[in-house]
């Protein structure tokens, strides 16, 4: 073997040993891994013996409670219950409610402790809450038990991270259910416009390069000023008939403008926990990166539609729908309504890729859990329904009925292959992060974060101003050290 | 012994249980009330002490409902910038509104109090706003008010005023504009309850005043005002208690917003509530709002009743 060769084969040593270190880091714990391989033990010991019709019949006439959010993802199952009734004779109901709504009631239920739910969805930004506070119980319990486990349950199969993120909590961490709605940010763009011929002939005129799809923010401001136009003036060969912007952005006083937000200072300063805080909790949201991604995001706003400032997640898809915008950052669930023809004007014309990199690559996703309460009186009855409702076959369908998959299976079916979104989410997920969802008080350090981002936005306070005052208000919360001293309290 | 042994004992057992009936019949018709009063009102409130002196968060595991004693109320009312910032606006708020209402409402009283054709249309189609839902009045002016599709918007623009931001998304529009959408559904509540006290003045002292010379002003002022007077405090006490409880129209336009530029107490107390969850904190703002709204109250009335002494 001559010396280059020896060379190269050390690099491609040195470079497995990283990404196997890489991956490592997000793998699962010892204790954790223990439980699954028990779990695909039994499964395996189940094998040809087990069915939901015998596993069910103890538990026949008992019906069960769900409470979920309002959205398509909990419309499917619906639709396929009788077929799990038939199979069981568990009867199943369902309670659906605005994500506001949902969490209020489930806070009340669950603290009132009248067990009216057998199973809840529950935000994984309450999932350090319910999972402390003793709301819902752990589901490993059900997965070692040979009678209750479907040998096809396929727990490998779950897109790790999301699935890591959303549903174990405790330490050592525990299975608290199955991720149930699972958004992940992409990029969203006009497709037609970007690849119009006159549009890329002006656009290189103007900045030097090729019209493409953004790889990083210097492209995408430039995209988001080159299609901010007026009424009247040329757009792909048209007079247009009303004001065109650039981008879309979402800046209300709201959750999603957090969200948003993450994406710029996760690409610009590094990914961990949105940016916020560091691998010990120690506040980082006012370093120096996050304050040039929050001035960065700020400069945006001259490119987006006016009324912006009282956007979040359903006015940006309507802004594209009506045809008004050309990019943004946004949630991969709703881009259904972008491809369906009744609602959308742009249908057939968006593209869909990965979020541009500044730095790092990086998708912010947010998910909600299936839980079983602590009080249900049908554990094992509400258990069969979860493995049920969650198994590969069911999720393919609910999928194909719009659903968000968590499972690498839907997402590798030729059905879901199809779908126009539905490559970028799958390479989106490679880099997903979510927010601190660990800490409990994250549900106030969040209402503390869209206050001061919608402040900078309105330049009542600068970039590196609002993100002191997101630490310092975030420390008196949390207690942990801020990395970075704040310039400006 | 013609009433045998019951005979003469019996009689003064009847009155006593007589009195005594006469004596508790107002307590027993009182009970149902009061049972009532005790559980829908005493109790929680009571409940909502008991809370406010605890660190009790539904979502945050340490704080399960610990003794607080003051706590809660010390941050408040110490280190709550942005409590102090809601209260501030509240009472602009209050005063803008609640002025305003009165005086357009008190107007358009004065002008309708006259017989004239197509009055009871008139003011059948003026109660209108008054009549609808707070929560149906914030999404229709929700869709109203939209930048890119709303009507209120579009006949701004269409008298040549440029709009370069959606008036509920900016900081200087935002909280005059919740003010005109309250005063559009509350003015004809002043309205209502001026004109049924204009309509139920005595005619004699009008009258008089008319044969002795005094001018429409001096009437007014000298007739009209005094007379109405009991019915103007209950009117502005009853929307000055109103206005400060104001809630469905910010959360549903503006939740709060832009910033927090509109929010109002009581958005305050529901983000803590019910967004945070810091139920033991939310107890003790929920009561210092009930404690302003009673001092608020207190005072107005004093005010009033030295002037009517004065008077």
């Amino acid at each position: 073997m001559g010396k280059r060769k020896e060379i190269f084969l050390a690099l491609v040593l040195v470079a497995i040993a990283l990404a196997f270190t890489f991956s490592a880091a997000q793998a699962w714990t010892p204790e954790e891994k223990a439980l699954l391989d028990k779990v695909k033990e039994i499964a395996a010991g189940n094998a040809g013996k087990w069915s939901l019709q015998e596993a069910g019949k103890p538990y026949k006439g008992v019906t069960l409670k769900i409470l979920a959010d309002s959205s398509t993802e909990a419309d499917v199952p619906q639709k396929i219950d009788p077929e799990f009734t038939s199979a069981t004779g568990i009867q199943v109901t369902w309670e659906q409610h605005s994500w506001d709504e949902i969490r209020s009631k489930l806070f009340m239920d669950f603290e009132a402790g009248t067990g009216i739910y057998d199973l809840v969805w529950v935000p994984f930004d309450d999932m350090a809450s319910v999972t402390g506070k003793g709301y819902v119980q752990s589901v490993d319990k059900f997965m070692l038990n040979p009678k209750l486990l479907d040998p096809n349950i396929n727990l490998e199969d779950y897109v790790e991270p999301l699935w890591k993120y959303t549903s174990w909590y405790g330490k050592p961490a525990k299975p608290y259910g199955f991720p149930c709605e699972n958004p992940t940010m992409i990029l969203w763009y006009r497709k037609d416009l970007l690849e119009n011929p006159a549009e890329k002939e002006n656009f290189k005129k103007i900045y030097r390069y090729d019209l493409q799809v953004p790889k990083n923010f210097e492209q995408f401001q430039n995209i988001a000023e080159f299609f901010t136009r007026k009424k009247g003036m040329q757009l792909a060969g048209k007079v247009l008939d009303h004001d065109f912007y650039g981008v879309g952005i979402e800046g209300k006083r709201h959750w999603g403008a957090v969200c948003e937000y993450m994406n710029f200072a996760s690409t610009w300063g590094g990914p961990t926990w949105g940016g916020t805080l560091d691998e010990n909790d120690n506040i980082v949201i006012n370093r120096p990166e996050n304050v040039e991604a929050l001035e960065y995001w700020i400069s945006l706003f001259r490119f987006a539609p006016p009324g912006v400032v009282d956007w979040y997640w359903d006015q940006k898809t309507t802004a594209f729908q009506k045809d008004i915008v050309a990019i943004a950052l946004a949630w991969n669930d709703q881009s259904y309504e972008l491809e369906d023809r009744e609602k959308s004007e742009v249908a057939g014309k968006m593209g869909y890729d990965l979020i541009p990199k500044q730095k790092y690559p990086v998708s912010h996703f947010g998910s909600w859990s299936w839980t079983m309460s602590t009080k249900t009186k049908k554990p094992e009855a509400a258990w069969l329904y979860l493995q049920w409702v969650n198994s590969r076959d069911v999720a393919l369908r609910c999928a194909k009925g719009g659903a968000m998959p968590s499972r690498k299976y839907v997402f590798d079916s030729p059905e879901m292959s199809k779908v126009p979104f539905m490559a970028a989410t799958k390479r989106a997920l490679e880099f997903a992060f979510p927010r601190p969802v660990h800490r409990p008080e994250w549900g106030q350090m969040g209402e503390t974060f869209a206050l001061y981002l919608t402040k900078a936005h309105r330049m009542e306070m600068t970039a590196q101003e609002a993100l002191d005052k997101v630490a310092v208000e975030w420390q008196k919360l949390i207690g942990t050290k801020i990395v970075y001293p704040p310039k400006t309290q | 012994m013609l009433l045998g042994r019951w005979g003469p004992s019996h009689l003064p057992l009847r009155k006593e249980r007589a009195v005594i009936k006469r004596k508790y019949k107002g307590y027993l018709l009182l009970t149902p009330t009061l049972v009532l009063l005790v559980c829908l009102s005493i109790i929680p409130f009571a409940y909502a002490l008991i809370l406010s002196l605890r660190h009790l968060n539904l979502k945050i595991p340490r704080l399960a409902g610990q003794f607080a004693g003051l706590d809660n109320y010390r941050s408040l009312m110490r280190a709550d910038a942005e409590f102090w910032h809601s209260m501030g606006i509240t009472l602009l708020f209050l005063i803008v509104v609640v002025g305003i209402e009165f005086l357009l409402g008190f107007a358009l009283a004065l002008l309708l109090n006259r017989d004239f054709r197509g009055k009871r249309v008139l003011v059948s189609l003026a109660v209108v706003p008054m009549m609808i839902a707070p929560v149906a009045v914030g999404l229709m002016w929700r869709v109203a008010l939209n930048y890119e599709l709303g009507i209120v918007t579009y006949l701004i623009r269409s008298v040549g005023i440029p709009l370069k931001e959606a008036l509920l998304g900016t900081s200087a529009t935002a909280l005059p504009t919740l003010m005109v959408i309250d005063i559009w559904q509350w003015t004809p509540f002043i309205f209502l309850i001026m004109l049924a006290g204009l309509h139920g003045l005595p005619k004699e002292p009008y009258e008089a005043a008319q044969v002795d010379g005094a001018s429409k002003w001096q009437i007014f002022r000298m007739l009209t005002l005094p007379l109405l007077k009991p019915l103007i405090v209950i009117a502005l006490l009853l929307r000055v208690i109103d206005a400060f409880k104001t809630f469905d129209q910010v959360y549903i336009l503006t939740g709060g917003g832009p910033g927090n530029v509109t929010d109002l107490v009581c958005m305050f107390a529901y983000r803590i509530n019910f967004k945070v969850y810091n139920l033991g904190y939310g107890a003790s703002v929920v009561l210092v709002i009930f404690l302003m709204i009673l001092i608020v109250t207190a005072l107005f009335y004093t005010v009033t009743q030295k002037k009517e002494e004065i008077v």
